[in-house]
């Protein structure tokens, strides 16, 4: 065999390996998307096929459930609200913390945060349950400050270690102009750390979106039911009725989708910077 | 006096808000959960008792911890074990030069985007209808039967919904890693005669070893906390073959009113993660070329 053949060959393979692995993450996806345009018994006769016509009633009475708007509405609400707290307050307490580096209070606020990394939720999934409703905050309110309490931890790490990489006369210049402490920070020190934020947003808008365990401890109120409680509903209520249910997990990941397919180089340079900086 | 309050500035007001945040809902509740580890509490009754270290005693003689302890490690390690080399593997080929190398890389990072959830319900669907039905027609035997309905082949079901995921996002943080390597290095390896597996362990390697740590220390954390899988498609059966740990914790504390032994389970996971996180950094980080 030449080289040129071998390279060849090489090549075939590289293609096989990837278009199986293509095929293995599809072939799920594919059958629930299908299966969502199907009546029960045309899916039991035939679960690969493409569906015989368009059959919308999956998605009309998934939409005509009352409790599916709620879900998404609560859904929207606490994460775009999560988010936002998100944004304001992870960054401004990395930078007090950049600030003061040798102040004792300051360093112990950093590892004292970051090392939550290492607790597992499970250890305070259920004290917590139990915190928030004798505060009464099992609701969207108390979800929203446990996510964005949550997501200091990774987003402090994060931030702190890109600050320290920002020059500090940056901001002096604008001490000089006689500008306040965080009116320096958010006019010249956010603009520059946008990657690091992105990052947070994206880590967070996918973590708070798909979030599950919390929400299931939390959440004993029908009426502040997520998107992923909702879903998970049909599994106990419609045991069978799985066409529903993957009507609803093709809606609940939509909006996902749509944002990857436009911002996809955003999300992996977003993801992959804030872990390969650190 | 005055001075001392003068010294107060933005920065201490922002530290405070954070620290006051964190401390009332996650470390109040993580020290609850140790507090009641030492007690009987059941989790709704008025009283309680302290009873020292007799959970965690049972956590080491009652055989359903003792399984769930077992099954959470060898879960992990078979989870891992697949996913890191699966991901290098991935990783490498998406980092060659092929046609529509971003078409791949948005379908092989797709996954990492759905809810935990929503993978473990979609599967529990497959296992149900579309594999047995493959088997009927492929005249596969083993596929012919629901996975997930019999306990010899559940904990398998689980190792796969896992793999099916959790590929995706290491996959993508070692091609930025790949990306990160200087071709030169690559060619004064070929010049002094290495082979591709040569290549691999000289150059790529050291390289990979940072990401190689963060995907790990990632990768085994999540796999030791499984909850949502096993949740949307065993719910710990059958016959408590995939009773993880993180189930068998929620289990505990809401259905079966054994709060103060849930929370004990919870500590002995937080040593569990604790040992293997620093035991990877210790262990890896010597090794590593900083590539930053």
């Amino acid at each position: 065999m030449t080289v040129k053949q071998k390279q060849k060959l090489g090549r075939f393979f590289i293609y096989l390996v990837l278009i199986i692995g293509v095929m293995l993450i599809i072939f799920p996806l594919y059958v629930t998307i299908v299966n969502s345009f199907k009546t029960m018994p045309e899916s039991s006769q035939s679960f690969f096929t493409f569906p015989s016509g368009l059959y919308l009633n999956n998605y009309q009475s998934v939409i005509q459930n009352p409790k599916f708007f709620t879900a998404l509405l609560n859904t929207l609400i606490i994460t775009v609200i999560s988010i936002g707290a998100i944004v304001l307050l992870t960054p401004m307490v990395a930078y007090a913390i950049t600030k003061n580096p040798n102040k004792r209070f300051f360093s112990f606020l950093l590892y004292f945060i970051t090392g939550g990394m290492f607790v597992p939720f499970q250890i305070v999934a259920l004290p917590l349950a139990i915190c928030m409703s004798r505060m009464h905050l099992s609701n969207k309110f108390g979800i929203i400050i446990v996510y964005v309490t949550y997501a200091m931890i990774m987003g402090v790490f994060l931030c702190h270690g890109y600050l320290k990489t920002v020059p500090a006369e940056l901001e002096e210049s604008a001490y000089l102009d006689g500008a306040g402490r965080w009116r320096a920070f958010f006019s010249i020190i956010f603009p520059l750390i946008t990657p690091i934020i992105a990052t947070i947003i994206i880590l967070n808008f996918l973590w708070i979106w798909n979030e599950f365990l919390i929400a299931l401890v939390l959440m004993t109120n029908s009426k502040d039911q997520t998107l992923m409680l909702f879903i998970y509903s049909f599994k106990g209520e419609y045991t069978f009725e799985y066409n529903l249910m993957f009507a609803a997990v093709v809606m609940s990941i939509i909006p996902i989708t749509i944002l990857y397919a436009f911002l996809q180089k955003y999300i992996v340079t977003g993801l992959t910077g804030g872990a390969v900086k650190t | 006096m005055v001075k001392r309050i003068r010294k107060i500035n933005g920065y201490h007001v922002i530290g405070l808000i954070a620290l006051i945040l964190y401390s009332i809902f996650f470390v109040f509740p993580a020290l609850y959960s140790l507090f009641y580890s030492f007690t009987d509490w059941n989790g709704i009754s008025p009283g309680f008792q302290f009873v020292g270290i007799k959970n965690y005693q049972e956590v080491f003689q009652n055989s359903r911890l003792l399984n769930s302890i077992k099954i959470t490690l060898l879960y992990t390690v078979i989870s891992v074990g697949i996913t890191i080399p699966v991901s290098i593997i991935m990783a490498m080929l998406l980092n060659t030069k092929i046609k529509f190398q971003n078409g791949f890389r948005f379908i092989y990072f797709y996954p990492a985007l759905l809810a935990m959830l929503v993978v473990g319900l979609i599967w529990n669907e497959i296992f149900a209808n579309a594999l047995p039905a493959l088997g009927e027609t492929l005249g596969i035997s083993f596929l012919k039967n629901n996975l997930t309905a019999s306990a010899d082949t559940a904990f398998l079901s689980i190792i796969i919904v896992s793999i099916w995921q959790n590929v995706a996002m290491p996959t993508v943080l070692f091609i930025a890693c790949l990306q990160s390597i200087p071709a030169d290095l690559y060619d004064a390896a070929k010049m002094d005669g290495a082979g591709p597996l040569q290549r691999f362990w000289a150059v790529t390697f050291p390289y990979l070893i940072p990401t190689l740590i963060i995907n790990l220390i990632k990768c085994i954390r999540d796999s030791l906390v499984v909850f949502d899988y096993i949740f949307a498609i065993t719910d710990g059966g059958p016959a408590r073959a995939t009773e993880s740990m993180g189930y068998l914790i929620y289990k505990m504390g809401t259905f079966e009113l054994s709060f103060s032994k849930a929370c004990s389970i919870a500590e002995v996971l937080f040593v569990i993660i604790l040992i293997v996180s620093f035991v990877i950094m210790k262990g890896l980080n010597r090794k590593g070329v900083d590539a930053a």
